[in-house]
C-alpha cells in the first residue's frame, strides 16, 4: 500500500514537472511597448498602440517565434517621463522582456533610454527623433530616419523639385520643429534659395492668420510647414482663408488620417510632405498593413502606427534567425540588411543604431495621401 | 529595481509637498507655482554639474540656493499681491519659467538638456544611492519642518495664517516672516529639482508645467495641509496612483479626479489634517489608550 502510494506520488511529480518543462518551452516570449495612450498626445498613442496589437497578431499567425507565442505588455507613459522611467524598471525586471519598442515622444522615450541600455534589453524608438536617443547606447536604436534626414529632403524637395527660390518657415517649437528647421534652412541657404520668414509657434497653437497675412505679404515661392496634425490643419484651413497660393511643404508630423485630412479637409489638397509611410507601395505587406489596420479599427493607419509596427516586424524578423535573446538581439539589428519595412526599404543600422532608408514624399489628392517622390540619394539620406 | 524607481519618484514627491508647505500650510499663503521651483532647481543642478563641471554634492547645496534667491522675490510680491491675486500670480510664474526654459538655447531649449550621473566614491551613483540620499532628505526637511513649528518663525507664520493684519498690530514683521516661509519652501524644492534632474539624467521644460504644481498643491491638501504627516501621506498616495492603477490604465486619471473631488468634499482639512475623521478617531485611540494604561 505504502509502495503504491509513494509511487502515485512520483508519477504526480513526474507529470508536474513535465508540465512545467513543456510549460517553459511554450511560455510566451514577451516584448514591452509604452505610449502615451492618455494625456497631450493621446491621439499619437493610440495610433501606436493599435499598430503594436495588430503586429503582435500578425506575428503569432504567423506562427509565432519558432512556435513560441509572443505577447505584447504595454504601458500608458501619460507623456511623462517619470512613467516612462518606472514603466522601464518595470519592463526589465518585473516583466523581463527581451526587447521594447518606444510608441511615445522623445521626452519620454530619452530618459527611458538610459535604463534599457543599462539593463541591456534593446529598444527601437519607433518615431521619436530625438538625436540623443540613439546616443544613450548600443542597445538603442531609431527606426524612423534622424530629424536632420528629414529636413534635408525638405531642402532637397523645396529647392531641387519644386524649384523654390523665396521660402517662409513655420515650425513647432519643440526638438522635432526645431532639428528639421535647422537643417532645411541650412540645405537651401546653401542651394542659394532665400529664406524671407521664419517663425515659431508653440504645440496647440491654432491661430495663424496674423502669421499667413505676413506671409502673404512676402509672396514666397513655398512655405515649409513643420507642424503636427492640430497645428497643420489649422495652418492649412487658415491659408486658404487668407488666399495663399504658395506651394506648402509639409512633413510627417502632418501624416495623419483622422487628426489631419478630416480636419483639414479640401484646403489639404495638394500638400506635399516628408514621410516614411507609402500609401501607393505596391509591396504586399503595406497593403496587407493598411487594409488590416483599417478593418480592424475603422480607419486609415499613419505613420506612428507604422512606424511602431516595423518595430515589431523588426523584431520579429530579427528573432527568427537569433532567438529571442536580448544580446542576440541587439547584435543582429547591426547586421540587418535591406529589409523591407511598411515605411521603406531599411538598407541598414548604422553604428550609432540610426536607420538608414529612404524618405517617402506624398502629396494629398483627393482627400488622401498619394505617392509623389522617393528620395533614395544617399548624399542627403545618410544619417 | 522597479520597487526602488517607484519609491524614489514617490519620495521625491514627499519632498516637493513637505516644501510647498511651508508656503501653504505653516504661512497660509496660496502658491500654485511650486512646479516652477522644482524646475528652476533642476535646470540649475543640470547646468551646475553639465555645462560648468562642478561636483554634483556641491551643485546640491548652490540649486538650493539660486532657487531660493528666485523664491525670495517671490515672496517680495507677495507683500504687495495678497490671497487670490498672489495665486493666480504663481500660476503665471509656472508659464513664465517653463517658456524661459523651452526658448533660451543656454537652457537646452526645446531640445531639452542631457545631465551627467553623478559620482559617489568612483562609482555613479545607483538607484539605490538615490533612494537612501532622497530618504536623507525627507528625514532632514521633517526635522526642520519640526524645528520651524517649535520655533519663534512657526509662531509668527502662525499668527500670519490665521490674521495677518492682527499679526502685524501685535508687532509681528509680516514682512520679513513671509519671505523667510518662501525662501525655505522654493529653495528645497529647489535641491529636490536638483537631484530629480540627475536621477532622470534628462530635463525638458514640459516636466516642470503647471501641472506638476497642481499635482504637488494636490498632494498637500489631500494629506492635511498645514502638518507634517498630510503632505507625507498626500504625496504617498497620489505619487502610487498611477503606477498601483496601472492596470485600468484609461480610467486612472478618472480616478485620481474622483479622490481629489471626494477629499474636498467630505474631508476639507485633507485625510489627515487636524480637523478630519481619520486624525480625530486616531487621537481618540491614543487617547483611550494612554487613559487606560494610566488607569
Amino acid at each position: 500500500m505504502k509502495r503504491k502510494v509513494f509511487s502515485l506520488i512520483l508519477v504526480v511529480i513526474m507529470v508536474l514537472a513535465f508540465n512545467s518543462l513543456a510549460m517553459a518551452q511554450d511560455d510566451p516570449i514577451k516584448l514591452g511597448f509604452f505610449a502615451p495612450v492618455t494625456g497631450p498626445a493621446a491621439a499619437d498613442g493610440e495610433s501606436a498602440l493599435n499598430s503594436a496589437k495588430l503586429a503582435i497578431e500578425v506575428i503569432n499567425e504567423k506562427g509565432g517565434i519558432d512556435g513560441r507565442e509572443v505577447e505584447l505588455v504595454n504601458y500608458d507613459d501619460h507623456l511623462d517621463s517619470k512613467q516612462s522611467v518606472s514603466i522601464a524598471q518595470k519592463l526589465t525586471t518585473r516583466d523581463n522582456v527581451v526587447a521594447v519598442v518606444s510608441g511615445s515622444y522623445s521626452g519620454t522615450t530619452r530618459p527611458a533610454a538610459n535604463i534599457y541600455q543599462n539593463a541591456k534589453v534593446p529598444m527601437i524608438s519607433a518615431y521619436a527623433i530625438h538625436p540623443d536617443i540613439p546616443k544613450s547606447g548600443d542597445y538603442i536604436f531609431q527606426q524612423s530616419f534622424p530629424g536632420p534626414v528629414q529636413g534635408k529632403v525638405g531642402g532637397y524637395m523645396a529647392v531641387d523639385n519644386l524649384g523654390a527660390q523665396k521660402i517662409a518657415i513655420l515650425y513647432v517649437d519643440n526638438d522635432f520643429g526645431n532639428t528639421l528647421n535647422d537643417n532645411f534652412q541650412k540645405y537651401v541657404e546653401d542651394k542659394g534659395a532665400e529664406v524671407v520668414y521664419v517663425d515659431s509657434f508653440a504645440i496647440g497653437e491654432r491661430e495663424f492668420n496674423p502669421v499667413l497675412t505676413k506671409i502673404k505679404g512676402l509672396n514666397p515661392d513655398l512655405i515649409y510647414v513643420v507642424a503636427y496634425a492640430g497645428e497643420g490643419a489649422a495652418i492649412m484651413r487658415q491659408s486658404v482663408d487668407v488666399g495663399i497660393e504658395a506651394q506648402i511643404l509639409g512633413t510627417e508630423g502632418m501624416d495623419s488620417t483622422t487628426q489631419f485630412l478630416q480636419v483639414a479637409g479640401d484646403a489639404a489638397e495638394g500638400l506635399i510632405i516628408t514621410t516614411n509611410l507609402n500609401r501607393d507601395s505596391e509591396e504586399e505587406q503595406v497593403r496587407d498593413y493598411i487594409n488590416r489596420y483599417t478593418e480592424k479599427y475603422g480607419f486609415a493607419p499613419d505613420m506612428v502606427g507604422a512606424s511602431t509596427y516595423d518595430g515589431f516586424m523588426l523584431l520579429a524578423h530579427v528573432m527568427r534567425q537569433v532567438g529571442p535573446d536580448s544580446e542576440a538581439i541587439k547584435d543582429a539589428m547591426y547586421e540587418v540588411e535591406d529589409y523591407m519595412t511598411n515605411t521603406g526599404l531599411l538598407y541598414r543600422y548604422n553604428e550609432i543604431g540610426e536607420a538608414v532608408k529612404p524618405v517617402q514624399v506624398q502629396i494629398v489628392k483627393d482627400g488622401e495621401f498619394h505617392y509623389y517622390d522617393q528620395i533614395t540619394d544617399m548624399d542627403i539620406i545618410a544619417p | 529595481m522597479y520597487a526602488i524607481v517607484v519609491m524614489i519618484n514617490v519620495g521625491i514627491f514627499v519632498l516637493l509637498a513637505l516644501s510647498l508647505n511651508i508656503i501653504t500650510g505653516y504661512a497660509g499663503q496660496p502658491n500654485i507655482g511650486q512646479g516652477a521651483f522644482f524646475g528652476i532647481g533642476a535646470y540649475s543642478g543640470a547646468i551646475l554639474t553639465g555645462k560648468l563641471g562642478i561636483y554634483f554634492w556641491l551643485a546640491m547645496p548652490i540649486s538650493a540656493i539660486i532657487t531660493g534667491f528666485i523664491g525670495f522675490f517671490l515672496g517680495l510680491i507677495s507683500i504687495r499681491i495678497k490671497e487670490d491675486f498672489l495665486a493666480i500670480v504663481t500660476i503665471a510664474l509656472n508659464f513664465i519659467v517653463a517658456a524661459i526654459f523651452q526658448n533660451v538655447k543656454f537652457f537646452g531649449g526645446s531640445m531639452g538638456l542631457s545631465v551627467p550621473s553623478p559620482y559617489w566614491f568612483g562609482n555613479p551613483l545607483s538607484y539605490h544611492g538615490y533612494l537612501i540620499l532622497i530618504i536623507i532628505l525627507i528625514i532632514l526637511v521633517i526635522i526642520f519642518s519640526k524645528l520651524i513649528e517649535k520655533s519663534w518663525l512657526g509662531m509668527a507664520l502662525g499668527a500670519i495664517r490665521n490674521n495677518e493684519r492682527a499679526a502685524d498690530s501685535l508687532g509681528i514683521d509680516t514682512k520679513k516672516f513671509k519671505i523667510m516661509a518662501f525662501v525655505l519652501g522654493t529653495s528645497i524644492a529647489g535641491l529636490t529639482g536638483a537631484v530629480y534632474a540627475h536621477y532622470m539624467t534628462f530635463i525638458m521644460a514640459s516636466d516642470f508645467g503647471f501641472l506638476t504644481s497642481v499635482s504637488i498643491l494636490s498632494m498637500v491638501i489631500l494629506g492635511g495641509n498645514n502638518t507634517i504627516r498630510g503632505p507625507i501621506v498626500g504625496a504617498i498616495i497620489l505619487g502610487l496612483i498611477p503606477e498601483v492603477f496601472r492596470f485600468i490604465s484609461d480610467y486612472r486619471l478618472l480616478v485620481y479626479a474622483l479622490i481629489l473631488i471626494l477629499m474636498i468634499r467630505f474631508q476639507p482639512s485633507g485625510l489627515l489634517g487636524d480637523d478630519s475623521f481619520v486624525w480625530q478617531k486616531l487621537t481618540n485611540l491614543r487617547a483611550s489608550y494612554f487613559k487606560r494604561r494610566g488607569a
